[in-house]
């Protein structure tokens, strides 16, 4: 979707970015978005702050708020798919390798 | 429900509609449930957050419960049919299983939420006394995954066979994502674009590990 959405708004971008945050996603507040995200997910207690502080900044309050409701949306489909073993599309797959995230299974 | 947040210059400012939503999910937490009473469903999600924070679960339920909550908190990705196979083989059984599944991953979504805004965790409900109502859904059946659905396992039909339980995954998903009509809308805005809405999912599956 992330795909779709930028080629439907003929917007540069950079999959590679959801596997490696270091690259740049091309997208506003990227950067400030995917630290987030991280340390969100990850419960990194010494990060959440600073990063949460620069998404503010950079993206404004209420964006913000969305950026960690959307995380935590996913935490609950990624877990009711992996739950119930809902394989990935074939679509999935094949672009495996275009967001930097190997499909091993 | 939860009394007065004290709010904190760390903490961002939420709107109603996520207020409201926690509220309803607590609410839908304490009730008995389609297998589970008040008491186990609340317990469930004591043992998933136990799991999360490294703890010893509490809640007097059945290892087999403990076991799924812990699991499906904390390392979703390794789930195999075997697994819940054994669970069966303990008593847990694959519907209740769904009825766990909707729990705790609903619970990991309101959990990440407030703490990526910088609030503390809600306390857990108190259980509503009652009986589950052990309401089957006759056309909920194996079909593609490792529990029944109706119809083909998807992230649509995840908790089908537990309205209740989907009714309640589809309010966070439009609360905290978008509406299934908000889906097909390539060029939404629901504070973020499109774009960086999908940026966000796709880099929290990646850290799960979901390849959906």
């Amino acid at each position: 979707m992330l795909r779709a959405s930028c080629k439907n708004a003929n917007r540069p971008h950079n999959l590679g970015a959801i596997g490696n945050p270091t690259v740049d996603s091309l997208l506003q507040g990227g950067a400030e978005l995917l630290a987030s995200v991280d340390a969100a997910v990850l419960r990194d207690d010494h990060e959440i702050e600073e990063a949460r502080a620069a998404l503010v900044e950079r993206l404004g309050e209420a964006k913000a708020v969305r950026v960690f409701a959307v995380a935590g949306n996913f935490e609950m489909m990624n877990r009711l798919v992996d739950g119930l073993g809902v394989q990935p599309t074939k679509a999935s797959q094949s672009i495996a390798g275009d967001v930097g995230v190997p499909y091993n299974h | 429900m939860f009394g007065r947040i004290e709010q904190t210059d760390l903490m961002l400012s939420i709107d109603d509609s996520y207020e409201q939503l926690i509220q309803r999910e607590w609410d839908h937490l304490s009730r008995p449930g389609t297998w589970l009473d008040g008491e186990r469903r609340v317990g469930v999600a004591a043992a998933a957050r136990a799991a999360r924070n490294g703890e010893t679960a509490r809640a007097p339920i059945q290892a087999a419960l403990v076991e799924a909550a812990r699991r499906l908190t904390v390392e979703p990705a390794t789930v195999t049919l075997e697994w819940i196979e054994a669970l069966a083989a303990e008593g847990l059984d694959g519907l209740t299983y769904i009825e766990v599944l909707g729990i705790c991953s609903r619970l990991a979504a309101v959990d990440t939420f407030l703490y990526g805004i910088g609030q503390p965790e809600r306390p857990l409900p108190t259980a509503v006394a009652g009986s589950p109502t052990n309401a089957q859904v006759p056309e909920a059946e194996l079909n593609g995954g490792f529990a029944p659905t109706v119809g083909p396992a998807s992230p649509l039909s995840a908790l089908s066979a537990i309205p209740p339980g989907r009714e309640a995954m589809f309010d966070l998903h439009e609360t905290f994502y978008l509406s299934l009509p908000e889906m097909g809308q390539l060029d939404i805005v629901k504070d973020l674009d499109r774009a960086q809405l999908e940026l966000c999912a796709a880099r929290t599956s990646a850290l799960n590990e979901c390849f959906f």
